[in-house]
């Protein structure tokens, strides 16, 4: 809220000098960055492991992350993730037995510049909120921010007897191609703190939608950790940028160095309890 | 027998005492009768000196005789009296302006005095040097005159309040009439609260604090307003860019006098008149109001009723706005109890609050804090002897702390009302203070201050199993700690108090007329934080109270000093060194979550804190050319190492710069009056660039390219530097009429360097996949133009 409040001060009261400037930094060492998630379908009692290993680089480098390829990945010390033939760096597994509060262990064993480090983390699987329904509104444009267009609104009952976070990832499909996505509107996190218990029907996107549009949803209840590392990235990202920002910080994943041979894993492993709807924005 | 010796004893006793007399009174300027702070009075004859104290009294004790009395103050021509001292009087001074060059006795005066004067680590300002520097928006500010000075200095520009020798900001306590304000600023930290019209004298102590003050750690700024023109109607005022301002006083009676000055900002009366909604419905403005009555009652009593509400307000569309503001409120009885003898009683209120409301779809919603101070404080003045001066007193501060309330706006809002905690405490200090002359070379005050500090029920604390935060091993992170339950306090049951001693001592060794050398040592507790982990502080960050899990700051500082003045008193050289040592220093964890937090404990770390520095101010006085060059070379620092060897803590538990680290900090300001018409300034500053965090490599996740950080504070910002200069045009007085009026030209930045205020990093916006890193910066070169008035 405060930052929200500082950049409309920005925008407002300033025709803000941004100036893109040259600078030399410090080289850290190469770390694994790892997309590692648990996904548990609401219509199933089994879920899915997928897990994208990179490796950072340099600050200013064009050169996209490089993949990381042979790693060896374990689910729960008995599931053993498969490298998928066609994409390097990507691991996957299926068929994993849904149990609502389990815990689930992820154990890495990759190779950095030749050299071979081990990572290991958890998280565990909530209930999900059931959703009521969806429904799309069009509302006209306000003003020059606002263009006017279609708005997906999600409704449900809260759980109030509980604290409960969510995350919701939209991808939009428009004339058959695939808009890469920014935050904030297509990935969003909640938590239940203000509205704990109530019926909600919220607008699920910030910018609207065109007619025609293919846009999938997906909305899954997640663990406060995971809840965290999504909200640390938001802080990271846009509260440490401008006036009164907080310093910028490392984001600590739960994937933990199990040697000395490299730091913790950025990002993160994470479990869901997740529902996914598909709706063509029609008239 | 008995009763004659006991008769004998009491008369010579009587006539022993008899040997001494008390010259005593206040002095004031003539025209307006306003009192001067700092005046000087010396005795010819017996070299002996005493300065009036902050409600312009003065009191000095000399054998019986016939002696000639110089008064005498910076700016006003000296009155000579002829006094004949055989018996204790009362003799007030009205001294006049001096328009011409000071004459030579005048600023010897001033030298000496700053050489005599036991005060070290102390800055004076007058109002009239502020309104002729450089200004932006040619809008005259004290709080950035300030920063002018050694080891003062601001975190940047858009940055709420000022640091004092590497002190956060709400280390400062701020006081205007004694009131205690706790947002000094407007829009952000861009203009200060102060509206130099209403302003008569401001001191600011960045050490050798004295006992009577307390509470924060690293300086008091104190802020007198005038009382008002005593003897006739004055009114004065000015239209800048910015704001206008306007200020009248005058006398009630012959006893009383008023004074009013309002300023208000106009950017959005220029919005309103768009015709495009979009623009017309924003909003951004500020205002003013000082208020200042007093009446004598008699001669020995005076009473002041004395204000100061300020408001910001910002609109964005019909989404957001918000206000915030200080409301004050100053009663004070001074009393002389005899020539030796004043007491003054005064009782302070200070209400600051903001206003949040977010109008969005069925997400409307008010979010409203403040904080309530009530202060009742008696301080006595008791001038015993030329040996020592005693000064002691006693003050309670009450505070009620609303941090924040949540309410749905409408009915169709999904808002639901939510209240933080209420807090209470109340903050007792006794004081005692004696300056002592034990010589002519040698002088020392010493003093001690005992401050206490009660959290109070109603309240509610949580309880946990092993501490409010924790280091999750499996989550790498540092995480909330087990909660056990919750510990309930009735109305006024204790929740938890702290007591402390604090000592201060100054010393002044006078090497020679022109020499002497200072030290001085304090220890202070602070017992309230103002909760930010941002570089600079905003009004939206709230004031959380010490408690059983929030400790007290506590500061120690020691200052060494020497202190020059030039054979022809028009040259000033200060050299200082100091070391602070702090215990109990709060940062918080990296991503904290401090908004709305109910319990914020879990959010921090202690540590320690260190800052030291040498400070240097060579000052040319007198003369058509004055000015100053002001230079600090200094760390500020912390180390939070956590609550164990297996943990993180911040920055690794390494020694980190805070964010007001500057090692560098330089200012030249120099004053050219060239005729009555013309004067001239101008000013440079350079400082070193403040820390921040770059940056060691990049990542993806989930499409979003992250940038990765090491370390905290590791970094700087490009360094800073920029001169201002401006040009005052005063046309002739017409003697027909009583109006004065002057232009004042300024530019800002005048070589319109991009000083970065921030930095961060983001995507290329002309290179998809590239990242790039963009500087923010605030003020490009500004040329505005003021006029102002008075009659």
């Amino acid at each position: 809220m405060k930052n929200v409040f500082l950049i409309l001060i920005s925008l407002l009261v300033f025709s803000s000098c941004e100036t893109v400037v040259d600078l030399t930094l410090s080289e850290g060492q190469k770390s694994l960055v790892s997309e590692a998630v648990l996904e548990f379908p609401d219509d199933s009692d089994y879920g899915n492991v997928r897990v994208f290993l990179t490796q950072t680089a340099s600050f200013f480098s064009d050169a996209p992350n490089l993949p990381i390829s042979g790693a060896n990945i374990v689910l729960n010390d008995t599931y053993l993730l498969d490298e998928h033939p066609d994409s390097m760096g990507y691991y996957t597994i299926g068929s994993i037995p849904k149990e609502i509060g389990a815990i689930y262990k992820l154990d890495i064993e990759a190779e950095i510049s030749g050299v071979t480090g081990s990572w290991s983390g958890s998280d565990y699987l909530t209930q999900r909120a059931i959703v009521d329904s969806f429904y799309v509104v069009f509302k006209p444009g306000q003003g020059p921010f606002d263009k006017g267009g279609y708005h997906i609104h999600m409704a449900f009952d809260e759980p109030g007897d509980q604290v409960n976070f969510y995350h919701q990832k939209i991808e939009v499909s428009r004339n058959d191609t695939m808009p890469t996505y920014k935050q904030p509107d297509f990935v969003q996190i909640y938590d239940d703190e203000l509205v704990n218990g109530q019926y909600l029907d919220f607008e699920i996107n910030h910018n609207p939608f065109l007619l025609s549009d293919t846009v999938s949803v997906a909305f899954s209840s997640i663990t406060e950790p995971t809840y965290l590392f999504y909200e640390n990235i938001n802080q990271l990202l846009f509260e440490t940028i401008g006036i009164g920002a907080a310093p910028p910080f490392p984001l600590r994943g739960n994937l933990i160095s199990q040697n000395d041979n490299f730091e913790n894993s950025l990002g993160n492993f994470q479990v869901k309890n997740i529902f996914e709807k598909v709706i063509i924005i029609e008239e | 027998m008995n009763k004659i010796v006991f008769v004998l004893f009491c008369l010579s006793t009587s006539l022993f005492a008899q040997d001494k007399f008390t010259l005593s009174g206040f002095i004031r300027e003539k025209s307006s009768s306003e009192e001067l702070i700092g005046a000087n009075i010396i005795c010819e004859q017996l070299k002996l000196g005493a300065t009036t104290n902050p409600y312009g009294f003065y009191s000095m004790t000399l054998p019986e005789g016939d002696y000639t009395i110089r008064y005498s103050f910076i700016g006003y021509k000296d009155v000579i009296r002829e006094v004949k001292l055989n018996k204790s009087q009362r003799i007030d001074i009205n001294l006049s302006t001096f328009t011409e060059q000071l004459s030579e006795i005048v600023l010897e005066d001033e030298a000496l005095q700053k050489v005599r004067s036991i005060e070290m680590s102390v800055n004076k300002l007058d109002t009239k040097t502020v309104k002729e520097l450089p200004a932006v928006f040619g809008e005259v500010d004290i709080i950035k005159s300030i920063q002018l000075l050694p080891g003062v200095t601001s975190v940047g520009e858009g940055a709420n309040g000022f640091n004092v020798r590497g002190g956060s900001s709400d280390e400062n306590l701020v006081l205007l009439d004694e009131m205690n304000l706790f947002n000094s600023s407007h829009l952000f930290g861009f203009f200060s609260v102060f509206n130099a019209d209403a302003i008569k004298d401001m001191k600011l102590y960045k050490g050798g604090i004295p006992a009577e003050y307390g509470s924060r750690i690293s300086s008091v700024l104190d802020v007198r307003q005038k009382e008002g023109n005593a003897n006739y109607f004055h009114t004065s005022g000015g239209i800048g860019l910015i704001s206008s301002r306007l200020m009248i006083e005058g006398p009630v009676g012959d006893a009383s006098s008023f004074m009013v000055a309002a300023r208000r900002s106009y950017g959005d009366l220029f919005l309103a008149l768009s015709s495009d909604t979009t623009i017309s419905d924003n909003q951004l403005y500020f205002y003013d109001l000082n208020m200042k009555y007093n009446s004598w009652i008699g001669t020995r009593d005076r009473i002041f009723l004395s204000s100061y509400i300020g408001r910001d307000a910002f609109r964005f569309g019909s989404l957001f706005s918000s206000s915030w503001g200080n409301s004050t409120l100053n009663a004070r009885w001074l009393h002389l109890f005899s020539d030796r003898l004043l007491s003054n009683l005064s009782y302070n209120y200070n209400n600051y609050d903001y206003l949040i409301t977010v109008d969005q779809s069925n997400f409307d919603f008010d979010w409203d804090s403040k904080i309530k101070n009530h202060q009742f404080k008696y301080d006595f003045s008791y001038y015993h002897s030329n040996e020592h001066e005693l000064n002691f007193g006693a003050s309670l501060n009450s505070y009620q702390f609303e941090p924040g309330l949540i309410s749905p706006t409408t009915d169709s809002s999904i808002v639901n009302t939510y209240e933080m905690r209420h807090k209470f405490a109340y903050e007792p200090a006794l004081f005692v203070q004696d300056e002592w002359k034990v010589s002519e070379r040698l002088l020392i005050k010493a003093g001690l201050r005992w401050s206490s500090f009660y959290r109070l029920g109603v309240d509610t604390m949580q309880l946990y199993s092993n501490g409010p935060i924790e280091f999750d091993e499996l989550q790498n992170q540092y995480v909330s700690g087990d909660s056990i339950g919750f510990k309930a306090f009735t109305k006024n049951q204790i929740v938890k108090g702290y007591n402390a001693l604090e000592p201060r001592l100054a010393i002044r060794y006078q090497l020679n007329e022109l020499n002497s050398i200072k030290t001085s040592y304090q220890r202070i507790n602070q017992y309230m934080h103002l909760i930010t982990n941002a570089s600079s502080p905003t009004p939206l960050d709230i004031w959380a109270p010490a408690g059983e899990f929030i400790k007290p700051l506590t500061g120690q500082q020691i200052a060494l000093g020497y202190f020059h003045t030039s054979e022809n008193q028009k040259w000033d050289l200060t050299a200082e060194v100091y070391y602070k040592k702090l215990d109990n220093v709060l940062d918080y964890i990296d991503g904290a979550d401090l908004e709305f937090n109910e319990n914020l404990e879990t959010e921090i770390l202690y540590g320690e804190g260190r800052a030291y520095g040498l400070e240097l101010m060579l000052e040319k006085k007198g003369g058509k050319f004055t000015g100053w060059l002001a230079y600090t070379l200094a760390r500020s620092e912390s180390k939070v190492t956590g609550l164990s060897d297996a943990e993180p803590g911040i920055n690794l538990g390494n020694w980190y710069p805070n964010p007001q680290d500057k090692t560098h900090d330089l200012s030249l300001v120099a004053l050219y009056r060239l005729n009555d018409k013309w004067s001239f300034s101008g000013n440079f500053v350079y400082a070193t660039g403040i820390p921040t965090n770059y940056p060691i490599a990049k990542y993806v996740y989930e499409g979003i390219t992250i940038p990765h950080y090491s370390g905290r504070n590791q970094e700087r910002l490009p360094d800073y530097h920029r001169v201002d200069i401006a040009a005052t045009l005063r046309p002739k007085k017409n003697n027909k009429r009583k109006k004065q009026a002057e232009w004042v030209f300024s530019i800002y930045n005048v070589y319109n360097r991009k000083n970065a205020s921030s930095l961060y990093f983001r995507e290329s916006r002309e290179s998809e996949g590239s990242t790039e890193a963009v500087q923010l910066s605030i003020f490009p070169i500004i040329p505005s133009v003021s006029y102002n008035f008075k009659f």
